[in-house]
């Protein structure tokens, strides 16, 4: 009987530990690797004249929000991004720039990868490859 | 009945075992150490630390035989009142509790700060998995995880590092006052007063990356659509450091840094008695008495070159200066005239007569780097042109390869003379130039508009302006080019 009861309390124990595992979940939180192509990038703008960019790059675009710098022009400064963004990150399908201004948002342009490669090779004209640039405002 | 309570025990141990074999979370860093790093963490670190450890987790640990398994590692331990008495590679006899831990998580513990904290954090994220062995100590042990989760939720087991979004936390982080604060993203990030720049740390405080101030902000404005992963910068590869003295008696570390993997290009950052920390030009500019000799592997002494160009007020001018061990010349080139006619030519053919040339020449191999590249070159855009510190500086006493460059016009021609430079004194002239026919390239209508360089596409450079001993004509698609002679052209 004693030993009964010492095995019912042993059930007990581990019905409590089971519905405790399964109901208290340990705090988790995901890996963080940074990618070290966005250090890549960030290094390239930098030493280009265009510090503080957010970039955050993966397979299917590479995204790049800065503040524009004082008296230089979008045009000038997203051309530089996107083939700075070509070089550094070639396999990602496209480049999206988000223009900021004392971070309100202005622009946002989007261009695949490949266009740009192809304008840097000599295989595109300017002229093509402007038709192939889209540019949208971000003033609400 | 017996047999029924016992098969019950069995499925009842079964499904539990299954839930407490559940992988363990992936900590962040890989480290790589060995028994006698974690033995010398146990004596130095751990046992006069014990007591910081909250009673519970001491008095669970604190008398056991303990077999601890680190991915290819197995510790074994004794412990006594909470202490470690005994610690041995590979596993003990009759152990009474066995501990899976990941070699990262290993490693954050062992790599932190203070190891009590980091151990709890572990703990509390359950990276630490805890199995006692035979039923009575698998028993305790089940009942440790479970008391360690519901402390973990009600917040005992408690990290410094822990921060509510919204919330800033003020912090010492590496003996520094900081702002410890979440971003949008649920990235812990450090801001320290006065600093743009802030420190990217994981849950045991463990380094991850840099970002700034601003950057920051960006990712406040709208969140949607990044990773994890945005704005987190981490630091270039080190791929060498040098003491260097200077001509004031001081000894200054410079670290060469490789920021990009596919391009040879190599950022400098000087040390001075550990503390101030800044690029090589910015060094040059604000001590004039520079850098001019260097030590080798085996500390003995060896010249410097240090070519230093800059343009000046007028737009064909460059201000150049080249210190060669204790030599010093400068001038200024004129990119319209053929460098053979310059002035300044002259005063570097006869600085590579002197003794200290023929040094530099004997002992480039001694001071080769893996890349065989130290340079630093500034690949940049016409916004360059509006900044005032608009400088070109090469530092070599090895052979050079410098790829691609992509510049604006001043940049390029900056280079172009850099290279030339470095060309006269034997070593490889450093600028494939990326392109070209500077002058064309940047004033074509087409171009001219961006004023940038097509990259690496046309090869050569503009006549009339090269030295004939360093560079060597040939025709190209494009018409006439220039290729430094060392450089095989592809």
């Amino acid at each position: 009987m004693r030993r009964k009861k010492i095995i019912i309390a042993f059930v007990v124990v581990l019905v409590f530990l089971l519905i405790m595992t399964f109901t208290i979940q340990t705090p988790s939180e995901p890996e963080l690797t940074p990618n070290p192509l966005n250090a890549e990038l960030y290094f390239f703008l930098s030493n280009g004249g265009l510090e503080n960019a957010l970039v955050d790059i993966t397979p299917e675009r590479a995204l790049i929000r800065y503040n524009l710098p004082e008296n230089v022009s979008t045009e000038t400064t997203n051309f530089f991004v996107m083939k700075a963004s070509a070089r550094i990150a070639p396999n990602s399908s496209k480049i999206i720039i988000q223009v900021y201004e004392n971070f309100t948002p202005l622009e946002e342009v989007i261009v695949s990868t490949e266009d740009v490669l192809a304008f840097m090779n000599g295989t595109i004209t300017y002229e093509e490859f402007e038709k192939r640039i889209e540019i949208k405002s971000l003033n609400r | 009945m017996n047999e029924r309570i016992g098969r019950g025990l069995k499925l009842f141990l079964v499904v539990i075992l299954m839930v407490f074999l559940t992988p363990i979370a992936q900590a962040q860093t890989i480290e790589e150490f060995s028994f006698e790093d974690i033995k010398m963490f146990i004596e130095e670190q751990y046992n006069p630390n014990v007591d910081k450890l909250p009673s519970f987790i001491k008095n669970f640990f604190g008398n056991e035989r303990m077999n601890v398994y680190i991915d290819g590692i197995v510790v074994g331990l004794v412990s006594k009142d909470g202490r470690i008495i005994e610690v041995k590679e590979g596993e003990i006899s009759n152990p009474t509790v066995k501990v899976f831990v990941k070699e990262s998580t290993a490693g954050s513990i062992m790599h932190s700060d203070d190891p009590v904290t980091a151990f709890q954090i572990a703990l509390k994220y359950g990276e630490i998995r805890v199995e006692g062995v035979r039923v009575v100590n698998w028993v305790k042990y089940s009942m440790a995880n479970v008391i360690t989760r519901i402390v973990s939720n009600i917040g005992i087991l408690k990290s410094p590092y822990d921060v509510k979004q919204g919330e800033e936390k003020e912090i010492i982080y590496k003996g520094e006052i900081g702002i410890l604060k979440l971003n949008s993203k649920g990235i812990r990030f450090v801001e320290f007063p006065g600093r743009k720049k802030v420190i990217i740390i994981d849950k045991y405080g463990g380094f991850v990356g840099l970002s700034s101030r601003n950057v920051q902000e960006l990712i406040r404005l709208n969140p949607t659509g990044l990773t994890k992963n945005a704005g987190i910068y981490s630091q270039p590869k080190i791929i060498r450091t040098v003491d260097v003295l200077t001509e004031d008696g001081s000894v200054v570390r410079m670290e060469f840094r490789q920021p990009f993997s596919k391009f040879a290009y190599v950022d400098m950052i000087v040390y001075k008695n550990d503390e101030e920390k800044l690029k090589f030009m910015e060094y040059m500019l604000s001590n004039k008495t520079m850098a001019t000799q260097i030590y080798n592997k085996d500390f003995r002494w060896n010249p410097l070159l240090t070519v230093y160009v800059t343009l000046i007020k007028e737009p064909n001018l460059f201000y150049t200066l080249v210190v060669l061990g204790d030599n010093r010349i400068e001038g200024t080139f004129n990119i319209t005239q053929p460098i053979i006619q310059q002035e300044i030519y002259q005063k570097l053919i006869e600085l590579k007569e002197s003794p200290d040339a023929k040094i530099l020449e004997k002992e480039i191999e001694d001071l080769s780097i893996s890349s065989n590249t130290i340079s630093n070159l500034i690949p940049a855009t016409d916004m360059d042109l509006l900044r005032k510190d608009n400088i070109l500086l090469l530092v070599t006493n090895s052979n050079i390869s410098i790829k691609e460059v992509g510049g604006s016009r001043v940049t390029e021609y900056m280079s172009l003379i850099a290279s030339t430079i470095i060309g006269l004194f034997g070593t490889k002239p450093g600028f494939i130039a990326g392109a070209i026919d500077i002058e064309l390239h940047h004033a074509s209508p087409e171009m001219g508009k961006y004023a940038e360089s097509q990259i690496g596409s046309r090869p050569g450079g503009r006549a009339g302006t090269l030295h004939p001993e360093v560079f060597e004509e040939y025709e190209s698609p494009w018409g006439p080019a220039y290729f430094p002679q060392r450089i095989k052209r592809h």
